[in-house]
């Protein structure tokens, strides 16, 4: 055998590795839909890994008769607010960030890196007794208050990234035309951070709608839960009906993938360039 | 002409203060003030119910820690499930990288899947994975049983040995897209001449990755190593959703350990001496680890 069909073979081998690899990594996505889809009992031994026949009754019993509809419309709210509140303030802290060299911005800075030590649950139970003597408990405004919090230090961070980017020289003849800094800032720079907007954008309603761990101790009453709380309840019952959790997870799962998969270029270099560098 | 420039350079210094000021405010509700707060519960015997009858009792709550059993168990735990996690899920995104950093046809999309894991909420990947490892009809079992490894379904969740393994495993797949993606950009940094070189040098496939590969991912693996093991010290959602802490307490990290017994056992000032003690252990091993990544680079 002459070194070049060796070559071809051993990549050959090493691409269908790397399928068999890819279709054990997606199995888990797969057997979600699959269980969800299933039209006969799920609970047979041996499981079907291919479905005899399909139907979508999963998918119509979640809505007419669960409150997923209820769960979708918190969430939504939720994350739309986490990410327009995390969004506006990271803007501004990641621009000053980005341009200033001064003492507030190194300890903000540093505190950023601190943040990233906080144990989620330390927090959480101050902030319990906290929401609850000011009435922020139980409320959804109070939850995506919460959760932006807890993602504005990465939000400022990938935000300072994006405007690191933008050389100061479009500032500088903006402001020799007559700007002020600030309306520099907002009309000249801004505009053209647009993509990098749209990734903390994307990212924070992520977040927002994906939170379970908050949105379990701050949210106490039915009708307040978000998708996350709603999901787990299918699993207290006496017997859980699977392809029922297995559609409402596929209806969850589907706006974060989607978003996620939009991004996912740009979220990726924002939040590899730091570490890459080194 | 001076007064100007006086105006300009305050307003210059002040402006980065406005437009911080938000989020320092956010961050220090949120963050800062119930952290300051958790710290000084922990000095308080304060249960959640009569939240204002607490009394300080100095440092009784951590004399009982030390004397604790379950603290020392979820101390162990942690510590298994850091460095277990964190290898399965840097091995998994070595590898993956490794096999993407070549040309391959449909990379993209490959590459798409291979991320993929990562995008779904972390709730529903626990519950896909508490139905495949479903004692009766999960389909790990079946395959399992099928390739000869087991004799009879195991009740993953429910036996004190296995919860841990489950763990890693959602864990792992959850999180090595994080790895691959930070090794992947790192491999991409390693110059090609560099194994040019090797080649010519006679080194082998794995003579390459052990001289060229490793030594070129070391700064990348320094950051993602700490993030892997921070991120699995303090994760809460995965281990919540999946086993609340149990069977036998065999998964209740540090983290967990302080949300039950603050939510479940109602004891918010031992629960916030547990969290402070999980705080400073997050701080001394970073500190730790950089001041020796340090050590070792100017030793080198």
């Amino acid at each position: 055998m002459n070194p070049r069909t060796a070559t071809m073979l051993i990549s050959a081998a090493l691409f269908v590795l790397t399928l068999a690899c890819a279709a054990i990594v997606f199995f888990p996505y797969y057997w979600m839909i699959v269980s969800s889809l299933e039209a006969t009992s799920l609970f047979e031994w041996p499981p079907r890994l291919v479905p005899s026949s399909i139907t979508m009754d999963a998918y119509v019993r979640i809505f007419t008769e669960r409150d997923v509809f209820t769960w979708f419309k918190n969430t939504a709210f939720v994350a739309s607010t986490t990410s327009i509140f995390c969004t506006l303030v990271a803007i501004n802290g990641g621009y000053a960030l980005s341009r200033f060299r001064t003492g507030s911005t190194t300890a903000f800075s540093i505190f950023i890196l601190f943040s990233q030590l906080l144990p989620a649950t330390l927090i959480v139970v101050p902030l319990y007794v906290i929401f609850r003597q000011t009435g922020l408990y139980n409320s959804l405004i109070g939850l995506a208050i919460a959760d932006a919090a807890f993602v504005l230090p990465l939000a400022t961070w990938l935000m300072k990234g994006f405007f690191d980017r933008i050389p100061v020289e479009v500032e500088e003849q903006a402001m020799v035309d007559g700007c002020t800094r600030l309306g520099a800032f907002y009309r000249i720079v801004l505009p053209l951070a647009l993509p990098g907007l749209v990734v903390v954008v994307a990212m924070s309603f992520i977040t927002g709608w994906d939170e379970f761990f908050l949105a379990r101790t701050l949210i106490s009453s039915q009708s307040n839960w978000v998708f996350s709380v709603g999901l787990t309840s299918f699993e207290t019952q006496y017997a859980i009906a699977w392809d029922e959790m297995m559609a409402a997870a596929v209806v969850f799962a589907l706006p974060a993938v989607l978003f996620f998969l939009f991004v996912q270029r740009y979220l990726v270099s924002g939040l590899t360039s730091g570490a890459v560098k080194g | 002409m001076r007064r100007v420039f006086a105006r300009r350079f305050r307003h210059l210094e002040l402006l980065p203060i406005w437009l911080l000021t938000p989020a320092a405010i956010v961050m220090s509700v949120i963050l800062i003030w119930p952290i300051a707060q958790g710290i000084l519960l922990g000095f308080f015997n304060t249960r959640i119910l009569n939240y204002n009858a607490g009394r300080y009792i100095g440092l009784a709550n951590y004399e009982v820690l030390l004397s604790d059993p379950f603290f020392w168990n979820s101390l162990k735990v942690t510590v298994y499930y850091g460095i277990a996690s964190m290898g399965c899920t840097y091995v998994l995104g070595l590898s993956f990288a490794l096999l993407l950093n070549r040309s391959l046809p449909l990379r993209g999309i490959v590459r798409t899947i291979f991320i993929l894991p990562w995008a779904v909420p972390e709730v529903v990947a626990v519950l896909i994975f508490i139905w495949m490892l479903d004692a009766q009809y999960g389909v790990v079992n079946y395959f399992l049983v099928e390739a000869g490894f087991l004799d009879a379904p195991a009740a993953w969740l429910a036996q004190a040995d296995l919860a841990m393994p489950a763990l890693v495993l959602i864990t792992s797949w959850h999180q090595f897209p994080l790895a691959l993606l930070i090794l992947l950009a790192g491999l991409q940094t390693i110059p090609r001449e560099e194994y040019e070189a090797a080649m010519v040098d006679g080194a082998g496939a794995f003579s390459r990755f052990i001289h060229v590969t490793l030594p070129g991912l070391r700064s990348v693996n320094v950051i993602l190593i700490l993030i892997l093991i921070l991120n699995s010290f303090r994760r809460v959602t995965m281990i919540y959703a999946m086993t609340g802490g149990g069977p036998a307490r065999a998964t209740e990290t540090l983290s967990i350990l302080t949300y039950n017994t603050a939510f479940t056992y109602q004891k918010i000032g031992y629960a916030a001496a547990i969290g402070t003690v999980l705080l400073l252990i997050l701080l001394m091993f970073s500190l730790v680890y950089f001041f020796t990544i340090i050590h070792v680079r100017r030793d080198a």
